[in-house]
């Protein structure tokens, strides 16, 4: 019998592979002894070769995602890859918070950090990060391990992804939390300062916020699973586009271009 | 004498459906940032709980799972879900017309596009079935539904695909409005 390829929703269970061995032997029994029932099954089988063949042109991962994600599965199976530091220990990694944060209390004490409305200590962390990038000393002051490779690496952040600011050095002084010195690619320029924390909330890059933190300025945007604070000196941004601190001198002369909207963190307590 | 676990045994099993997995994401998240977070936490998620993974089943069918329960449960942290309509509701945007022809000349770019464009369960289900090739029972579990209702969603989705695909060919370009990018395109 074949009545069943009148029905569309059996034509398609046929043609899907679904049913019991018993059921399909009798159906093909059946549709080898009707040619017209046959056509209607081959008809439908035309138009889901075409539908199937879509998968040729399924999205693939960047190679560079690969390598990341098998490098992260061997880190998370506790193996031990060349150049990569397994994570901390909790003890080790309360440690490095606790020097950041006195370095940093030291450092303001010292009168490093004049004046700051900033509310935000990761606004305060990438202040400092400028600051010592600016002096020349580059990450090597910032206590930690080495790059975050998780959602809060440097990489991600579209600018260095887009090759506009590249990265000079990263360091990972609190689990998840990366702290990075990025350089616009043109001569000469000066560094920028960058923290990376996790984010859970809604990526909103079309808004950025920026934060006085003494004659430095801090920006903040938030864009995938992360939330990136860059620095810049204050003076080199106040009355020109500020494009320019995270895009560099290309997007500088087009203000017109600018997608975001740029707004002023209220201060802190 | 007991044999040591395969260290690697998850990865050689797994990696082979990255990019499966990634191209589900991307469908969900429509970021490239998005989707490379989800599948980096859905293969380590995957990692840890591969015990419970039944040897001889579909491992795509079990990863996509988790991805999706990642997926939601990252939605309810940002206290909004993913949208979803009922059947029904969808379907009383109206029904494609009948096709004039069954169609078999389109390419895959055509299909992607046309996918895009029919309704989200019709469109998850017809990806589901005719991209990732799970069957009904694996569908049904991913997405929580009776047998008989991916039956209908796959045949309310092909529906609406084959009539988007003739339409293409012969007709307007879009019964819905412009096609959005294709997928894997970045933001």
């Amino acid at each position: 019998m074949t009545d069943w390829t009148h029905d569309p929703l059996e034509r398609a269970r046929w043609l899907d592979g679904e049913g019991a061995p018993a059921e399909r032997a009798e159906r093909a029994a059946g549709l080898a002894r009707d040619p017209l029932a046959r056509a209607r099954i081959d008809a439908d089988a035309a138009f889901l070769a075409a539908v199937r063949r879509a998968r040729e042109a399924l999205p693939a991962p960047s190679a560079l995602f690969e390598a990341r994600l098998r490098r992260d599965l061997a880190i998370d199976r506790g193996e031990r890859i060349a150049g990569i530091r397994r994570p901390r220990s909790l003890r080790s990694i309360a440690a490095v918070a606790a020097t950041v944060l006195a370095a940093a209390g030291l450092w303001i004490a010292a009168g490093g950090l004049p004046t700051s409305t900033a509310g935000d200590q990761d606004a305060v962390l990438a202040a400092q990060t400028f600051r010592a990038a600016e002096l020349g000393q580059g990450i090597s002051g910032i206590a930690g391990s080495g790059c975050e490779e998780g959602r809060t690496s440097p990489h991600r952040f579209p600018p260095v992804t887009a090759g506009e600011l590249s990265l000079e050095g990263c360091s990972t002084p609190i689990a998840g939390r990366s702290v990075s010195v990025l350089r616009p690619t043109d001569e000469g320029a000066a560094p920028r300062g960058l923290v990376t924390v996790p984010w859970d909330g809604k990526s909103v890059a079309s808004d950025i916020g920026w934060t006085r933190v003494g004659d430095i300025v801090v920006f903040d945007v938030i864009c995938g699973r992360a939330k990136y604070y860059v620095a810049s000196r204050y003076e080199a941004v106040a009355g020109t586009t500020s494009c320019a601190v995270c895009h560099g001198p290309a997007r500088a002369g087009t203000p017109t271009r600018n997608p975001h909207r740029i707004f002023e963190r209220q201060p802190g307590p | 004498m007991a044999r040591t676990p395969d260290p690697t045994l998850f990865e050689r099993t797994a990696l082979p459906h990255l990019r499966d997995c990634y191209a589900f994401a991307l469908s969900l998240c429509g970021r490239v940032a998005d989707a490379e977070d989800l599948v980096q936490e859905t293969f380590l998620k995957a990692q840890k709980a591969f015990s419970s993974y039944e040897q001889g089943t579909n491992i795509k069918a079990w990863l996509f799972t988790i991805l999706r329960r990642l997926h939601i449960d990252a939605h309810r942290r940002s206290k909004s879900r993913p949208a979803t309509q009922a059947d029904e509701e969808l379907d009383h945007r109206g029904a494609p017309p009948p096709p004039e022809a069954s169609g078999g000349d389109f390419g895959p770019q055509d299909v992607w596009r046309a996918l895009e464009q029919v309704p989200d369960p019709f469109r998850m289900a017809v990806r589901l079935r005719d991209v990732d090739g799970l069957s009904y029972d694996e569908i049904g579990r991913l997405l929580d539904i009776p047998p008989g209702t991916v039956m209908s969603r796959l045949h309310r989705g092909r529906e609406w695909l084959r009539t988007l695909l003739v339409a293409s060919k012969t007709g307007p370009k879009s019964l819905l409005g412009e096609a959005p990018e294709t997928p894997g395109a970045s933001p």
